[in-house]
């Protein structure tokens, strides 16, 4: 069941006197939590148990969570550190025009003409445009994220295509 | 407190000099550089600079919204996990 899931927040605190939860969210789709009926708590996707969702407030990073069966401070503050994970078939689709970090991981570099670039190893996610760092010639090499360098993204290939211009794929500490 | 406005913006003379070499020549090229605390001007929109941040350089492609930053604005100090790594709803551009 492990790799069926879809890690969408974590319990950070207990929120009231009635059981609300205050929930991290890693989703970046709008109104997630709002439209969940059920979601799975664990501390890994392994070991999971289902919880009924009972009313969510709020957006953004920080979500207040109401469960059936946590009605009280005491019984939300045993949840805390827990994550919350949804099933793969009740993953939401990515925002227009942006892709899931989890899809991009493993994606193979290559320029229009198919020369291979490289394997995007992991995303930064920084203030002027996000970062695929790839792992090409045993070195790491930074991508900005921008349509003028990263012209193409294929998730369901696997593929990214990049204009290679001059100095992306040069070794910056080499001079 | 704000910089004198009878100064002007600091723009480092090197790298503007590489962007005007650059645009003279209608090239593209990664300029790496060190200059955090040069102020991006409408010269540098659709250069990729190499911004030094302590430990590495961090591609920094300008776009409009960036003028009148700082370079340095744009390359941090200091690494902050922002996505939970394995299989998250968490996207990328």
């Amino acid at each position: 069941m492990a790799q069926d899931l879809c890690l969408i927040g974590s319990i950070v605190a207990a929120h009231g006197i009635r059981g609300g939860l205050k929930v991290q969210s890693f989703s970046d789709v709008p109104g997630r939590f709002s439209r969940l009926e059920t979601v799975l708590l664990g501390h890994a996707p392994e070991r999971v148990r289902p919880a009924v969702v009972v009313d969510a407030a709020g957006d953004g990073s920080r979500v207040i969570l109401q469960l059936e069966d946590c009605d009280d401070r005491e019984a939300a503050e045993l949840l805390v550190g827990l994550n919350i994970y949804v099933e793969d078939a009740e993953m939401a689709d990515p925002p227009e025009g942006r892709h899931f970090i989890h899809d991009l991981i493993g994606c193979t570099v290559q320029t229009a003409s198919g020369e291979y670039r490289g394997t995007v190893r992991d995303v930064m996610l920084l203030p002027a445009n996000d970062i695929y760092v790839v792992e090409f010639e045993g070195r790491e090499v930074l991508l900005p994220a921008v349509p003028a360098i990263v012209t193409m993204v294929n998730t369901a290939e696997k593929a990214i295509t990049v204009e290679p211009i001059a100095g992306l794929f040069e070794d910056p500490d080499a001079d | 407190m704000a910089r004198s406005l009878k100064k002007g913006p600091y723009i480092d003379e090197k790298l503007a000099g590489k962007v005007d070499e650059l645009n003279r020549t209608n090239q593209k090229r990664v300029i790496k550089t060190w200059a955090r605390r040069c102020t991006i001007p409408p010269d540098f929109i659709g250069h990729t600079f190499a911004v030094h941040n302590g430990n590495k350089f961090i591609p920094v492609y300008v776009q409009e919204n960036m003028i009148g930053h700082k370079l340095g604005e744009f390359s941090p100090t200091r690494i902050f996990r922002s996505h939970p790594g394995g299989k998250a709803e968490k996207s990328s551009r």
